[in-house]
């Protein structure tokens, strides 16, 4: 598969990627969100031009995620963190999203397994 | 290579500018461009980097906006069904039953249903009289707030059951049907007040932000 059709997985699961991060970072900001997302699917998901912030945005607004801001090198930094309803949330999404890996990978290849 | 104190408040000001002018929002871009611009391994002009990026500002901004719309109403739900989780919510209830129908039995249904509008007009004009022209009068920098300037968007909802009145005042038969007029006036003070209690709250948080990035802003 291309990287365009890469990138359209997992902008499906951009959400899921971000609560995950963030679970194992604790917090972290928005530019370091893109960068870290870049260099784990190796360039594949370009989520710089648009599709991050409105991401990290909406769990705020959901209530999922926290923010903390933070005084940095003359200019304000804001992070994000997961609240206690984002960490549970967080739990839901990845085991939906392991589920799904093991249908899919039971479509495509039975003989494979994710454990 | 570093950007300065001057570039940064240079970057701010282009944003101002283009019509990105919500503190809150702002803030976030231009540490995302700074970050972007610093890590930049051939560093082009700073005026032409930022007309580049200028329209994925913007939609940043409109998505943010679109965000705090939906999570205020999403909230506003929230509370709502909060309130069916309380057992003091259930004695309110007990309560408001007991005592319409205690009213029904001295006035007519006339009257009776215009007590029960009365009771939503109240929420409203608490709303109207008190939180409305502290939110607005009270700290004029806030409006730079793109979080607070939302927050009235949570009275739409509640308001839609005022408006609704002139349309459900064509049905005769609904008109004067006393359990329907029991039904949507609970219904709608029970919204109203949950709108309140969710401004005041958001509200809280809001200013607290202000209060904070006014510090570092200064």
């Amino acid at each position: 598969m291309g990287k365009m059709g890469n990138s359209k997985l997992y902008k499906g699961s951009l959400n899921t990627i971000i609560l995950k991060l963030l679970d194992e970072q604790g917090k972290m900001y928005g530019y370091e969100i893109t960068q870290k997302v870049k260099a784990l699917t190796k360039g594949e998901l370009q989520i710089t031009e648009g599709a991050l912030y409105p991401a990290l945005h909406k769990l705020e607004a959901e209530g999922l995620l926290d923010v903390e801001v933070a005084k940095v090198d003359n200019r304000l930094r804001k992070y994000y963190k997961l609240t206690e309803a984002g960490e549970k949330e967080t739990v839901n999404r990845l085991a939906e999203l392991e589920e799904f890996i093991r249908s899919m990978q039971n479509l495509v290849n039975p003989n494979w397994s994710i454990n | 290579m570093r950007l300065v104190k001057q570039d940064i408040q240079n970057i701010d000001a282009y944003l101002q500018e283009k019509g990105i002018k919500y503190i809150d929002i702002r803030y976030e871009l231009i540490d995302h461009l700074v970050s972007e611009y610093e890590a930049m391994e051939n560093y082009p002009d700073l005026e032409s980097f930022l007309l580049k990026r200028v329209a994925w500002c913007r939609k940043i901004a409109e998505e943010k906006r679109k965000s705090i719309h939906w999570g205020y109403q999403k909230a506003l739900r929230t509370r709502v069904f909060s309130f069916f989780k309380e057992p003091f919510f259930y004695a309110c209830i007990f309560l408001w039953i007991g005592l319409l129908f205690l009213i029904f039995r001295i006035v007519d249904i006339k009257q009776f249903k215009y007590l029960l509008l009365g009771a939503l007009f109240f929420c409203v004009a608490i709303q109207l009289l008190f939180f409305f022209p502290k939110q607005f009068y009270k700290r004029g920098g806030k409006k730079n707030l793109l979080s607070f300037n939302y927050l009235f968007n949570i009275y739409a909802i509640p308001h839609l059951f005022l408006h609704f009145l002139s349309i459900i005042n064509l049905f005769g038969s609904v008109r004067s049907n006393k359990w329907f007029w029991i039904f949507y006036v609970s219904i709608s003070v029970i919204v109203n007040i949950a709108a309140i209690i969710e401004v005041q709250n958001k509200r809280k948080s809001v200013l607290e932000q202000y209060d904070f990035l006014k510090i570092y802003l200064k």
